[in-house]
């Protein structure tokens, strides 16, 4: 990598269930105004801008097209990137490559989803093999209802520890001012919401979101100069796994999460993650898929990751916490929500997530994003270079 | 100050239809057309890693080779890997229909160690486990339409 490149400002929106007040266009500005805000930069100190969201939750192909005045790519480079998931990491982890090239100094990001004008699951069932098996689709909660079945049938796990997790979450959600549902759940609420498909329920999910996210990047010595609190971007790595057609959710160590967080700690010597990690903001669509991954991150041994949940090692207070944010099952704004969780990493590290700042000291954070069901997005953010 | 009357907000409604069509090209043309006239599987395999590719296609995506005719036939009969029953209404993203409540979903291992998805003709939750032994039943002759569908679903023959 030619180039050391830093986070020097992020921003995101308050996250609703619908936003009948703005367009898409208008969404994507808030968060754009936020990061550079953050930076004290304005959009002349902009060398680049790379956007995305999923756009067949909107129906829009090409939003690039007419969202350059919400962006501000207005006569400067950039790109449109969609990715399923991971699309906010990917564009984020364009950002980086953009910086990191030496091509350009400052190089904005930006990843929004307006969930509340299409229907979502139509759209991400449309993303299976149209021959194979699109007929038989059942979205994200098919999926990760086979992630809980097997994770209970595999390590003899209880419902009640995917509910400890989900209160864990909601209570960073509830003290997270950009968090979408704060529900003040108990164990009970989770355990007596509505079954879905077994042993998924409602809680489990995340909810559909609208929302945006921005980050500002730059090179090593423009980051310096913007900022006192620059976040640096250590490595990001995606993972690919062969075709989503034949994969199977519930075959671990075979997966592209365990694969992507192997090879980037190997990189970057980490040996004990949960202990040379201060904080990682994980991708979670639903909390089976926080319980069951906490293994294919290394963090834990497999089979461990439910008696973690009983001992809130995971929690804010907690020796090693998981989603203080509340994480995805709080907040869903589906292309934003994996730049989100490099957001908030990020303020974990700079030590401003405010009252969901975590206890143990921030300085090294890590961050997941899973997509297409078949690739891991994975990047870790460090205080000091 | 006075306080403002709350405001307006228009949505546009777009009732949209987009019909597409996909070739399946020559090895899953082949696979859905065996299943169609004579209700067979089929998968191809690799000639350097030796695996078997179900569904059928052109290159091993681990090998990077090009997999040819090696045609292998399939057996209809597999285990329950996994499976879920679905309670919540959906649509066949293919066609937007809704689909009859409840049905369960499982991964199906054929025997010779291929997997797929498919429905099981058992609803009863209660009544499915891991490892139960299942069989394609398929749609007769003058409904197969060379397609996924064209299987109906699995049936329970034996517990495990
Ligand atoms: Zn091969």
């Amino acid at each position: 990598m030619a180039e050391r490149v830093a986070i020097v400002g992020v921003g995101q929106t308050y996250h609703r269930s619908r936003r009948p007040d703005v367009n898409q266009v208008e969404l994507m500005n808030e968060a754009v105004r936020a990061a550079l805000d953050d930076a004290q930069l304005t959009l002349r100190d902009i060398d680049a801008v790379v956007m995305g969201n999923m756009e067949l939750f909107e129906g829009n192909y090409l939003v690039d097209m007419w969202a350059s005045d919400g962006i501000g790519s207005y006569l400067k480079p950039g790109m449109k990137i969609t990715t399923g998931g991971t699309t906010g990491a990917t564009v984020s982890c364009a950002a980086f490559n953009h910086a990191a090239s030496g091509l350009f100094d400052v190089v904005l990001a930006v990843a929004f989803e307006k969930q509340d004008e299409g229907d979502t699951t139509a759209g991400l069932n449309s993303v299976s093999d149209p021959l194979w098996r699109r007929w038989i689709a059942t979205g994200a909660m098919g999926a990760f209802a086979r992630v809980g079945r097997d994770y209970i049938r595999r390590t003899g796990c209880k419902e009640e520890h995917a509910a400890m997790l989900r209160v864990k979450a909601d209570k960073g959600a509830c003290r997270n001012p950009y968090a979408h549902l704060k529900l003040n759940l108990t164990i009970e609420d989770v355990m007596n919401s509505r079954m879905l498909m077994w042993p998924m329920r409602l809680l489990h999910m995340c909810p559909t979101s609208v929302g945006a996210a921005a980050l500002v990047v730059a090179s090593e010595k423009r980051a310096k100069q913007i900022t006192k609190k620059p976040v640096w971007v250590k490595d990001w790595v995606t993972v690919h796994e062969e075709s989503a057609t034949t994969w199977s959710m519930v075959r671990p160590g075979e997966t592209s999460l365990e694969k992507a967080s192997r090879l980037i700690y190997q990189r970057n010597g980490i040996t004990k993650p949960a202990e040379e990690i201060d904080v990682a903001e994980i991708y979670e669509p639903s909390i089976w898929g926080e319980l069951a991954w906490y293994e294919q991150y290394h963090f834990c041994e497999p089979g461990e990751g439910w008696r973690w949940a009983e001992k809130g090692v995971t929690d804010m207070e907690g020796e090693f916490p998981v989603n203080p944010s509340g994480g995805v099952v709080a907040t869903n704004p589906i292309g934003a929500t994996a730049m989100i969780r490099i957001v908030e990493a990020a303020l974990q590290v700079r030590g401003d997530a405010g009252e969901h700042q975590v206890s143990r000291p921030v300085r090294t954070a890590f961050t997941t994003a899973w997509g297409g069901s078949n690739w891991t997005v994975a990047t870790l953010l460090t205080k000091s270079l | 100050m006075t306080e403002k009357p709350s405001e307006e907000f228009l949505v546009m409604p777009i009732p949209l239809e987009l019909p597409f069509q996909w070739a399946a090209g020559p090895y899953l043309g082949r696979f859905f057309r065996e299943l169609r006239d004579n209700a067979r599987l089929l998968a191809n395999k690799c000639p350097q890693c030796g695996r078997l590719l179900f569904p059928p296609r052109q290159v091993c995506a681990q090998c990077h080779v090009k997999v040819g005719e090696d045609w292998v036939e399939l057996s209809d009969k597999g285990v329950v890997e996994d499976f879920t029953v679905v309670v919540e209404p959906m649509s066949d993203p293919s066609t937007g229909e809704r689909r009859t409540l409840p049905y369960p979903t499982a991964t199906i291992r054929l025997e010779e160690g291929v997997s797929l998805i498919h429905y099981l003709e058992e609803t009863d939750s209660a009544k499915i486990r891991e490892g139960l032994k299942v069989q394609a039943v398929f749609k007769p002759r003058e409904k197969r339409k060379g397609e996924m569908r064209d299987i109906l679903y699995f049936r329970i023959v034996e517990g495990p």
